[in-house]
């Protein structure tokens, strides 16, 4: 794909991909001190509004009054679960090859740039600790390549890691399975979201608007 | 009778005082068309610029803060956000929509207008605010429906005293507690006063601060040991309250007095402060408690036979029921209405001089003697003048009048000054308002009018040419003059309407501009532009756009889920 600056736009694109892991991350700690003395004042429905509607901005659910601290979210507040972030941006950077679809008029990614904006992620601190996630960027690019249907972006290496190494939240507690309850839905509705915000970047950097968007 | 007393509120050092039934009177009179008008200013201003003006906020917030002073001492907590509360309840209202859309259409701010918006609007939805603007509104109307259900003149023959009004205050009161009691709303919601003194305020050791530092440094070493007792926030302590104070107070239980300077200085500080505080929780409670302190001191308010306004009275017997306020005449209601009576018996002396005169007869002698000693309301029955009779203003007059006051309040600043404008538009309402009571008839009022067209063409060349509008003959105050002396004519006693002047102009309490139909919203913001196509057409469709089309983008399930929602 011809873009106005290359590396402009892969660090760019490289960037959202991390703002996105971090608002993923950030998004899972504001909506589980909800739990703590909010649940009745803050509806869970506008906190996922407010997220997806504002994918790359990390603190949105500050809006709501939330926020992160011992107070609300001590669980969280652990080596253990720190390891979540790299995760979960890993999680989206093994997904890159989906990226193929995205077309410029004729043109789309090469294999080469897909690549380049990976490693560029990768460096940017993003891990598979344990190798919990079990997708790999090859596997993703050989089903894009393919054209065979991607498994859906869910949260269950992200319930498994939890109940295998963070035991403060791996309790029963009312908190930890509001935790469970939400973590699969908001998964799965960020990445989609997050596909979408990268495909208006990609148009963004190439200067080509797709033409239902124009009207 | 005068009568204050000293409240404080949270997260403010400073005390406040309330006038007892003055503060009340005040508040229920308060006019909020100035600050509502600032706010869409700001609203406009905001909505182009992306972001409030400081300027006007800060003016509006100064406006509003005089209604009544528990606005004022929270106006940089409670009410700091009052300015966007009035901003939203005007989108609301104007684009017919709910907090909701509004929320909704905010919810990707794109700027810092945009953010304060969605920002409010996120913080009623988690019940951390409520919108302060309409909530102003809504008490002022609380507050006037409680005025008028305790002393307001339904029944004649009831003789307002003290258990009458308890009776109907209790009443009023208990109306609202059995309503939240049905609705299930906690106790604990409802809005309460608390009587405390300056040094057991919430906030003491800061608002009594220089007697609270000499005390620390008394015990500064052991406090500095002593245990961490702050709580964790939302943490409910109302069940171990005496415990907490008792632990606080092991720390300074063996205080002895003080020496004698050091009792000096404390006593110059605490004589400057009241004895007692109240320290109500909200606007509602000041009301309330404004209300309960009226029917302690026995403190009275009737209404004005000849203004129809509340006023507190000095002398509950008094035949006469009315005001010390200045009105349109330049004279207090009181006085006006002794001067009329005075007027009266002069007559009916003269008269009756006349008739003994004339027949020399001594029942007359007997009706001017009694004339003279007895108080002329009493003993001479006032004539009463035929009540004119009012009619609504005509649609298409009140139409024109709103048309020419958009255009005017265009261009105030660029071709009239602000003094002038609202002397314009106070003889404006007041005109619309004499209509409607009979005092002034519908050919006046299109005089005014016409004149009114005059100065508006005046005012818009003053604007276009960038200077001040040249002086604009006033036909209908000559006309009213040849009336007045035409009646003056007729009779001596019957009284002269004067322009209202300025300082003295009747303000009517705020109701928000409401409208019967879409239609009628959207032509009362066309009005303008229709009026600016005189001026300048090519200006007219950039004007729409501002108007009619916001920049807000319009959230549809797609977008806030994604296409792939389904998948």
């Amino acid at each position: 794909m011809v873009f106005i600056n290359e590396s402009a736009a892969l660090n760019g694109l490289a960037d959202t991909i991390i703002k996105g892991g971090v608002s993923l991350y950030n998004a899972v700690k504001y909506i589980y001190s909800i739990a703590e003395k909010d649940f009745y004042n803050v509806s869970i429905k506008d906190a996922f509004k407010v997220v997806l509607n504002n994918i790359t901005d990390t603190d949105s659910l500050q809006a709501l009054g939330l926020r992160i601290d011992d107070a609300t979210c001590r669980e969280m507040q652990n080596d253990e679960y720190n390891r979540v972030l790299p995760m979960i941006v890993y999680s989206l950077a093994v997904r890159i090859p989906t990226l193929k679809s995205v077309r410029s008029g004729d043109d789309v990614m090469s294999d080469d740039q897909l690549y380049r904006l990976y490693t560029m992620v990768m460096d940017k601190g993003a891990e598979n600790y344990r190798d919990m996630i079990s997708e790999t960027f090859l596997e993703t690019k050989y089903l894009v390549r393919k054209g065979k249907k991607l498994p859906p972006f869910t949260a269950d290496w992200f319930k498994t890691y939890i109940y295998t190494s963070v035991p403060s939240l791996a309790e029963i507690t009312n908190k930890n399975m509001f935790l469970l309850g939400y973590s699969d839905v908001l998964f799965a509705m960020f990445y989609s979201c997050l596909e979408e915000e990268l495909k208006n970047k990609i148009y963004e950097y190439t200067a080509d608007l797709p033409e239902e968007e124009e009207e | 009778m005068e009568y204050t007393v000293g409240f404080a509120v949270r997260d403010n050092n400073n005390f406040y005082k309330i006038d007892v039934s003055k503060t009340l009177l005040h508040f229920i009179e308060y006019d909020f068309t100035y600050f509502w008008e600032q706010c869409i200013e700001a609203g406009r201003v905001g909505r182009k610029t992306g972001r409030l003006p400081q300027n006007a906020v800060n003016n509006a917030k100064a406006v509003i803060s005089k209604a009544h002073p528990y606005i004022e001492a929270c106006m940089t907590t409670d009410y700091s956000e009052i300015v966007t509360d009035c901003i939203i309840e005007y989108i609301c209202h104007s684009e017919r929509i709910g907090l909701e859309e509004l929320w909704a259409r905010c919810i990707s701010p794109k700027n810092m207008y945009e953010t304060a918006i969605f920002r409010r609007i996120s913080e009623y939805k988690t019940s951390r605010a409520m919108n302060r603007w309409t909530s102003i509104v809504r008490l002022q109307e609380y507050s006037r429906n409680k005025l008028e259900f305790i002393f307001g003149p339904e029944n004649e023959k009831t003789i307002l005293n003290d258990d009458v009004v308890r009776v109907r205050k209790e009443y009023f009161d208990l109306a609202l507690s059995v309503a939240a009691n049905e609705l299930g709303c906690p106790p604990s919601a409802l809005p309460s006063v608390k009587l405390c003194n300056p040094a057991t305020v919430p906030n003491a050791a800061f608002a009594v601060g220089k007697v609270a530092k000499a005390i620390y440094r008394r015990f500064s070493e052991a406090l500095a040991q002593g245990r961490d007792m702050s709580v964790l926030e939302g943490r409910n302590c109302s069940r171990i309250q005496d415990q907490t104070a008792m632990e606080a107070y092991a720390y300074v239980k063996n205080m002895t007095r003080p020496g004698e300077l050091d009792m000096k200085f404390a006593l110059e500080t605490i004589k400057s402060n009241p004895s007692e505080l109240y320290l109500p929780d909200s606007l509602k409670a000041a009301i309330d408690l404004e209300f309960e302190l009226m029917y302690k001191k026995g403190i009275y308010l009737r209404k004005c036979e000849s203004c129809g306004k509340y006023f507190t009275v000095a002398d509950i017997n008094d035949d006469n029921p009315r005001c010390d306020r200045v009105n349109s005449s330049g004279k207090t209601c009181r006085q006006q209405y002794e001067e009329l009576c005075e007027s009266i018996a002069v007559k009916a002396r003269e008269s009756a001089e006349e008739e003994k005169r004339s027949s020399a007869s001594a029942n007359i002698t007997e009706t001017a003697n009694i004339a003279e000693n007895i108080s002329p309301a009493a003993a001479v029955p006032v004539p009463e003048a035929p009540k004119p009779q009012g009619m609504p203003v005509p649609k298409e007059l009140e139409k024109r009048g709103q048309k020419l006051y958009n255009a005017l309040y265009k261009r105030v600043g660029r071709g009239i000054d602000e003094n002038e404008f609202r002397e314009w538009s106070q003889y404006l309402s007041n005109m619309k308002k004499n209509i409607k009571i009979g005092e002034a008839t519908v050919s006046q009022f299109e005089e005014f009018l016409d004149y009114s067209d005059r100065l508006c063409e005046e005012v818009k060349l003053a604007a276009k040419n960038k200077t001040t509008h040249a002086p604009v003959e006033k036909t209908y105050e000559h006309t009213k003059e040849k009336e007045q002396n035409e009646q003056l004519e007729l009779s001596d006693v019957k009284e002269t309407t004067v322009i209202p002047a300025k300082e003295n102009v009747e303000v009517k309490p705020f109701v928000p501009q409401t409208f019967d139909s879409l239609f009628d919203a959207f032509m009362a913001g066309y009005a303008k532009e229709l009026d600016d196509e005189e001026v300048a057409p090519e200006k007219t469709e950039k004007k729409q756009v501002e108007i009619k089309m916001p920049q807000w983008e319009h959230l549809t399930r797609e977008d806030a889920y994604g296409k792939k929602d389904d998948e």
